[in-house]
């Protein structure tokens, strides 16, 4: 195997020195990811605060005819409201969005109020707009506000308790560590991210080192050596292999600072910390060793078949959908997984990072999932191998 | 010493179904001379060239390069041969003194010997002045010279072009024909394919002229010359594949 030595060293070298390639391979792993989350991040905090704080105007008809309504509503800092005599005149309003939503309380309401019978009421909205949908659901709340209110009311005038209408006292307890809880929200997102990376990270260099050398002209000069097809192409996975494990740390790191970064932030809000073992990034780093070999074949193998580039590109298509499919399917997939899903490729190491970064260690669960990974790492291997033994796939006129 | 019996290749095409590209070829070619195939575009050189340094596997017949099976003994073959065409271009990452020394590795070189030989072909391939630099920024003739170093580093015996000047301007030629004397000289087996006729005529010392596949004559220039009755090569050429001569010629 020195021939392979040989080789992988100088596909290494050759990497190493290609900036396009480092490029894809290590700064958008380490750097965009983590730009692209703090902008997502900072415009979903901008976004909460002005749904917050946005005042919105609010048509009003009748509302004086439910006893403390129109005061709970002018309590509200984020509702402007507006009071109309007609629901025309305040329809016209709304859909000169002067008005975002309206509440209606018909005439014969305050008498059904005031005799303790249900009042009718109605907001009317717009569901094709977020505001409208936004100040729908403010005046609901204050409409619930104004019920429980009137609740406890009702029922002390007729000298009952309020446990009558709830008879449960319920409460939550989490008993989820920091830790748990942290390992569960990376869990979520994490596994896409670095399954993406383990295959996008190997792929210009795997194009590199068959498609390219054949359209470079390189390919002939190589197969003409005396080193065997078998350490060439062992030499060429290795190197892709190796590049590919690299770019999924690197996509890892990047995610874990920037994810720690914008959680402090939300998690000042929820009020909960949280924390990432390194023994769990560790182990969900092992998961990707057999997964990145199998990528680094089969990306070889269309390597090998496309006569450039291009063809290259092209053909690696419908793998790089597959990929995305089950990397996404595994953030909507719990944790508590059946066995079969441990041998469908990709999603099965998908899930065991998911399972080690909560900090859940279901063992066969694991075991089949890496058994399974290596067996088809091996066999694309073995066909990344036969491929680069076959003239016809090599000489492709 | 190159020894091909009956040597053949078929291509499976989706349009033309099975092609014979090269159909039934024998010849030998001793060490300290210079073995020409000559031959238009697609009369079949390159396969042959290809099967002889073991990139494709003949569906019929067999060869022996220094003395070792194409078919069953690649590896052994390869270690033997040094092979240059237009499409073993060099890798443009790496300096000229890397490519060399890669070449020497995969052929299993290593250490002080390694070193001493790449040392070497340096000098007297003249490259020592670019040796650092990155092959991708290297002239054509630079180029050319590394590749040559590349394609002997490991001493072969045999030593197979493939249109080695083709496209070349003539100064870079002179320095690939001077490199094929020069294996001549110390006693290796050359071959070489070329649709360029004078270049044939003045560096080979036998010729086979190539078409459809097969081998239509063979002999030294002079013994081509007799058979066909013609002094000029193109007409000796034309009248060997059996094509009419042009009137005006």
């Amino acid at each position: 195997m020195r021939a392979a030595r040989t080789v992988f060293l100088k596909e290494m070298r050759e990497m190493l020195r290609d900036r396009r390639s480092l490029f894809v391979a290590f700064v958008v792993p380490l750097l965009v990811m983590p730009v692209i989350f703090v902008i997502v991040a900072l415009t979903a905090k901008s976004r909460e605060r002005t749904d917050r704080e946005e005042v919105l105007p609010v048509g009003l008809i009748n509302t004086v005819a439910i006893p403390g309504l129109p005061e709970a509503i002018g309590a509200q800092a984020n509702l402007a409201p507006r009071s109309f005599a007609v629901r025309e005149d305040a329809e016209t309003a709304m859909r000169d969005q002067a008005v975002r939503a309206i509440l209606i309380v018909p005439i014969e309401a305050a008498g059904a109020f005031l005799e303790g019978r249900a009042a009718a009421a109605e907001i009317v909205y717009d569901g094709a707009s977020d505001k409208s949908r936004l100040a729908r659901d403010r005046l609901e709340k204050v409409l619930q506000e104004a019920e429980k209110a009137e609740q406890l009311r009702r029922l002390e005038a007729r000298g009952l308790n309020r446990s009558l209408l709830e008879p449960f006292d319920l409460k939550t307890t989490n008993l989820a560590t920091p830790r748990r809880t942290g390992g569960f929200v990376l869990g979520a997102i994490l596994p896409y991210f670095v399954i993406l990376w383990t295959v996008v990270g190997g792929m210009n260099a795997a194009f590199d080192l068959c498609a390219g050398e054949k359209e470079r002209g390189t390919m002939e000069t190589l197969l003409v050596s005396s080193a065997s097809r078998r350490q060439i192409i062992a030499g060429k996975v290795g190197a892709v292999w190796c590049l590919s494990l690299a770019s999924a740390l690197f996509s890892l790191v990047g995610l874990i600072v920037s994810l720690s970064g914008t959680f402090r932030a939300v998690a000042h809000i929820g009020g909960e910390t949280i924390e990432v073992s390194y023994g769990s990034i560790a182990a969900a780093l092992v998961t990707v060793i057999p997964l990145g070999l199998m990528m680094s074949s089969v990306l070889l193998v269309i390597s090998a078949i496309a006569r450039n580039l291009k063809e290259a590109q092209t053909y690696v298509f419908p793998v790089s959908m597959s990929v995305i499919v089950a990397a996404m399917l595994s953030t909507i997939l719990g944790q508590e997984n059946t066995l079969a899903l441990a041998a469908v490729p990709v999603l099965n190491t998908a899930l065991a990072m998911k399972q080690v970064l909560a900090g859940i260690f279901n063992v066969p669960f694991l075991a089949l999932s890496l058994t399974t990974s290596v067996v088809y790492a091996l066999l694309t291997l073995k066909l990344a191998v036969s491929m680069f033994e076959r003239e016809s796939v090599l000489f492709r006129a | 010493m190159i020894e091909a019996h009956e040597l053949s290749k078929e291509f499976r095409d989706r349009k033309r179904g099975l092609v014979r590209a090269v159909d039934g070829v024998s010849f030998t070619c001793r060490p300290g001379r210079i073995f020409g195939l000559l031959g238009a575009n697609g009369a079949g050189k390159t396969t042959t060239l290809r099967m002889l340094a073991t990139l494709l596997t003949p569906t019929g017949g067999r060869a022996l390069v220094a003395g070792h099976d194409v078919a069953s003994e690649p590896e052994k073959v390869r270690a033997k041969i040094g092979f240059m065409s237009n499409s073993t271009a060099l890798y443009g990452r790496l300096t000229a003194r890397e490519m060399i020394e890669y070449f020497g590795r995969l052929h299993g070189m290593d250490g002080a010997a390694l070193r001493a030989r790449v040392d070497t072909l340096i000098g007297e391939l003249g490259i020592s002045e670019f040796a650092r630099g990155r092959c991708d920024r290297l002239s054509t003739g630079q180029k050319q010279r590394v590749s040559i170093a590349r394609a002997i580093v490991h001493q072969p015996e045999v030593v197979i072009f493939d249109e080695p000047t083709n496209g070349l301007d003539v100064m870079t030629s002179r320095t690939i024909t001077g490199f094929i004397h020069r294996c001549r000289a110390e006693g290796r087996t050359v071959i070489f394919s070329s649709h360029i006729m004078s270049e044939v005529e003045r560096l080979c010392d036998e010729i086979a002229v190539v078409h459809d596949g097969r081998i239509v004559a063979h002999g030294t220039m002079d013994e081509l010359r007799a058979k066909t009755g013609r002094t000029q090569l193109e007409s000796v050429f034309l009248a060997l594949v059996g094509e009419p001569e042009e009137v005006a010629s």
